[in-house]
């Protein structure tokens, strides 16, 4: 009787270092597949690409304060009087399909890591790195308007 | 009643496996942001060399 | 200018009584007050210096005005004016600080005023102007010029900088209005009134017309814009909503460019027709009627059109596309070369109906190359900002050898053909329903359920079914210039994904045909594919006494690969313990290529076809 219960004991205390040494294990995996998100798609490239191209375009915009960076990781028109009047016209569909860019890029990552329920969190993770990554002189939401950089 | 320890604890470890599954990134969102944005803000900085880039280039004649 | 012909009658409302003012908006104590003020001027030797006014504030229908100074300086030999007030226009929310100055004034004559080196300045503008106004029993006439004047609201969406020019305008009493005329010659400086920019002037506008107080009615005017041409409108607006109710704009044999740029790219910004350089002659008209539009008609004279994108272009266009609210329009399009994304379009004449907001026609032929996309019972409308469309699509055979060299792609001998029954485009997605086939390699491969998603877009996504049967692959490997091999092959590849035009998903397998005659591998082909694999087998055969051999007997090759993003999971004739057999030998001597990598980058594989690295794949020899 008493060889039992220790036998099951020790079988139970093995079974412990089992799962302990299992979840040693799965530790370790997960540590090792904390995986980077993939975002070398060809969808996210052209969109890159896409957003590369028009940054020439927009970089004097950011830097004059006529546009700034949103809270929400997009851009918006501060002052349009920041312009000249010439540029004052493709102010509003360049940032219109910056914003476009965005938000599809922001989806597309969702969707090539397999969770197309992420689009909106991934957006919050991008609103942060603009801003942090923004030049300084550069505007930017910030909870009590545009600040700025 | 060890197996069935055994298998609670075992559904124990694979609940947890599912959860740990559904939480968000954050920081490789972090990093992959990080990444895009330095690519495409990068371009300013080739701007200048750009077209003295393109010129060298030659061109083929179909 | 508003602000100007507000302030006209503000002055001479004000210029009534030396020291306390009372305002009477009476037309008698209007006439008195000026012809006071007037004598005054004129009689400047009197014993008065200066004269200063204040007043509360005015309420007149075009805004209100307080806390007004205004100040005439008599000392020196000419009269300089003064004048600051608060203005609030009718349609502002709040009243803003407001400043004229005439340095110099004069009125030798009664009812004549000039003032020099004049400057209005508030918030929101800044205009130094000279200005001359003439008034008589009936008639008001004004002549303005404006020197470097600057105006801008409160956005910066409606603003003008640098103006230079003048303005003339006169105005007779009738009995129910004003019958006006108006003159203005731009000659310096920019205006954007959103979403239209006028830069760099050079622009002349002349009007005529009548004001009351219901409307606005604007007859002839003139419109000469530099770089466009002449445009002539007639237009009545609503004087209290300021809306344009009824107008008609035309304008004949102008530049397509500057009709363009001006005008129409503005409006089409977003559209995929909002980033074209184009050249050529258009006629253009417009016509709204109580505030809606009825009418439009554009003619392009020999235009040229490109896509700044690339996606389309379209030379030597001849176009009528008249549009009207209530009656439907043929319309017609006619081009001698294009191009849509990269494929050359050859010449064509569409005709189509057009019925307020749908367009049918029975049949557009598209020449591609040397055969045709012929579009039947085309149906297109455009609802809630979005085109949908549906029709029918025959192929006329083109050419496959050009339609590879078109875009870029190794030769290829053969023809496309086919019949799709129908074709729908909705809410930017592209669906066939039906086959095309393509006759290429003396097999066939035949495309089915075809979708394109947002095909104009940044991100693009095809999907699709091919099925190929019997491809000679001895043509096929001369084409691609592998090294011999004799057969026929058939493949299916099936959830074809392509992002961006390049591929991220599919489930495809290619086998030698069951029916097959002569099945013959070269050494070269062999090699080439150990290659594929890695460097390090390649030479293996020349190792061996296989090196006499120029060709080889196969009994089977097939590869398959299932890619989920880059990675191929990839599988061959059969399955081996630890890999899968490309080439199945037969006879003596027996060659077999197999396969040990299971798990292969797409994008690796296609670099190691232009270029061969990297080692994995074995040759066995029997």
């Amino acid at each position: 009787m008493k060889q039992t219960w220790i036998q099951t004991w020790i079988k139970f205390q093995r079974l412990i270092k089992l799962l302990v040494a299992i979840m040693v294990v799965f530790t370790i995996h997960l540590a090792y597949s904390a995986p980077n998100l993939e975002i070398d798609t060809p969808a996210i490239n052209a969109l890159k690409s896409s957003m590369q191209a028009r940054h020439g375009q927009l970089a004097p915009f950011y830097g004059s304060g006529a546009i700034g960076l949103t809270s929400n990781g997009l851009i918006a028109v501060r002052d349009a009087k920041a312009l000249p009047l010439k540029d004052r016209q493709g102010i509003n569909a360049l940032v219109a399909s910056e914003n476009t860019d965005r938000s599809k890029l922001y989806q597309e990552i969702a969707v090539a890591n397999g969770h197309p329920e992420w689009g909106s969190s991934i957006q919050d993770a991008f609103a942060g790195r603009w801003i942090d990554k923004a030049q300084t002189g550069w505007y930017y939401q910030a909870a009590g308007g545009w600040t700025q950089k | 009643m060890e197996k069935n320890i055994l298998v609670l604890l075992l559904a124990g470890v694979l609940t947890a496996c599912v959860t740990i599954n559904i939480y968000f990134p954050a920081a490789a969102a972090q990093e992959a942001a990080d990444q895009i944005i330095d690519d495409v803000w990068k371009i300013k900085e080739g701007d200048a060399k750009a077209p003295g880039a393109a010129s060298e280039t030659p061109t083929q004649d179909k | 200018m508003l602000y100007l012909a507000t302030l006209y009658p503000v002055i001479l409302y004000v210029v009534k009584q030396c020291g306390k003012a009372v305002v009477d908006n009476s037309v008698g104590t209007f006439r008195k007050a000026l012809l006071f003020a007037l004598l005054i001027l004129n009689q400047s030797a009197f014993a008065v210096s200066s004269i200063e006014m204040r007043i509360g504030s005015v309420d007149a229908p075009v805004g209100q005005l307080k806390d007004t100074k205004l100040h005439v300086d008599l000392k020196g030999k000419k009269p300089k004016l003064n004048l600051t007030a608060a203005v609030k226009p009718a349609a502002a929310p709040d009243f803003m600080p407001f400043k004229l100055v005439c340095d110099t004034l004069f009125s030798e004559q009664l009812g004549y005023i000039d003032c020099f080196d004049g400057k209005l300045t508030s918030a929101v503008m800044d205009i130094p102007f000279s200005l001359h106004i003439a008034q008589q029993a009936n008639q008001i006439a004004l002549d303005v010029l404006f020197n470097g004047a600057k105006f801008s609201d409160a956005a910066g969406l409606h603003a003008g900088e640098g103006l230079i020019g003048d303005i003339q305008f006169t105005a007779n009493k009738k009995q129910t209005g004003w019958q006006w005329r108006s003159e203005l010659n731009w000659e310096k400086g920019e205006v954007f009134w959103q979403p239209f920019y006028f830069g760099d002037a050079g622009s002349a506008f002349s009007a005529n017309g009548f004001v009351d107080a219901k409307k606005i009615v604007v007859n002839d005017a003139g419109l000469i814009v530099k770089d466009v041409g002449e445009i002539k409108a007639n237009a009545a607006i609503d004087a209290k909503t300021k809306q344009l109710t009824d107008a008609t704009i035309t304008a004949k044999q102008i530049d397509f460019n500057g009709l363009y740029t001006l005008l129409l790219k503005p409006t089409l910004e977003k559209s995929a027709f909002g980033n074209l350089t184009v050249s050529g002659k258009a006629n253009w008209q417009f016509q709204i009627k109580n505030t809606q539009p009825a009418h439009f008609e554009l003619k392009l004279i020999d235009a040229n059109i490109e896509d700044q994108n690339g996606k389309f272009s379209f030379s030597h266009v001849n176009a009528n596309i008249p549009w009207d609210y209530d009656v439907a329009q043929n319309i017609s399009l006619a081009y001698e070369s294009g191009n849509l994304l990269n494929l050359p379009l050859g010449s064509a004449n569409l005709k189509a109906e057009l019925n307020r907001y749908a367009l049918t026609t029975p049949e557009l032929v598209l020449p591609l190359l040397d055969g045709a996309l012929n579009f039947k019972d085309v149906s297109a409308a455009w609802l809630g900002k979005n085109w949908f469309w549906h029709l029918r699509m025959d192929l006329t055979p083109i050419d496959l050898k050009q339609f590879s060299a078109a875009l870029g792609w190794p030769a290829m001998a053969g023809h496309i053909s086919g019949q799709i029954p129908l074709v729908t485009y909705a809410n930017k997605q592209l669906n066939m329903d039906g086959a095309m086939t393509f006759n290429v390699f003396d097999g066939t491969v035949g495309m089915n359920n075809l979708r394109i998603d947002d095909p104009l877009g940044v991100v693009t996504r095809l999907y699709a079914d091919l099925t190929m049967r019997k491809l000679d692959l001895g043509v096929l490997t001369r084409t691609y210039r592998f090294g011999a091999i004799e057969g026929k092959l058939d493949g299916d590849v099936k959830g074809l994904e392509l992002e961006n035009w390049k591929a991220v998903r599919f489930d495809a397998s290619l086998q030698t045909s069951d029916d097959n005659q002569k099945k013959k591998i070269s050494q070269r082909a062999v090699e080439n594919i150990t290659a594929l694999g890695g460097e390090g087998t390649a030479a293996a055969l020349q190792r061996t006494f296989l090196r006499f051999f120029d060709e080889f007997n196969y009994d089977k090759i097939g590869i398959s690969c299932k890619l989920r993003g880059d990675m191929c999971e990839m599988g061959g004739v059969t399955s081996t313990p630890d890999g899968y057999i490309i080439v199945k030998g037969s006879g003596i001597p027996a060659i077999n290529v197999n396969g040990y990598n299971k798990q292969v980058s797409l994008s690796d594989l296609l670099g190691r076809i232009k270029r061969i690295t990297d080692s994995n794949t074995n040759v066995i020899v029997k």
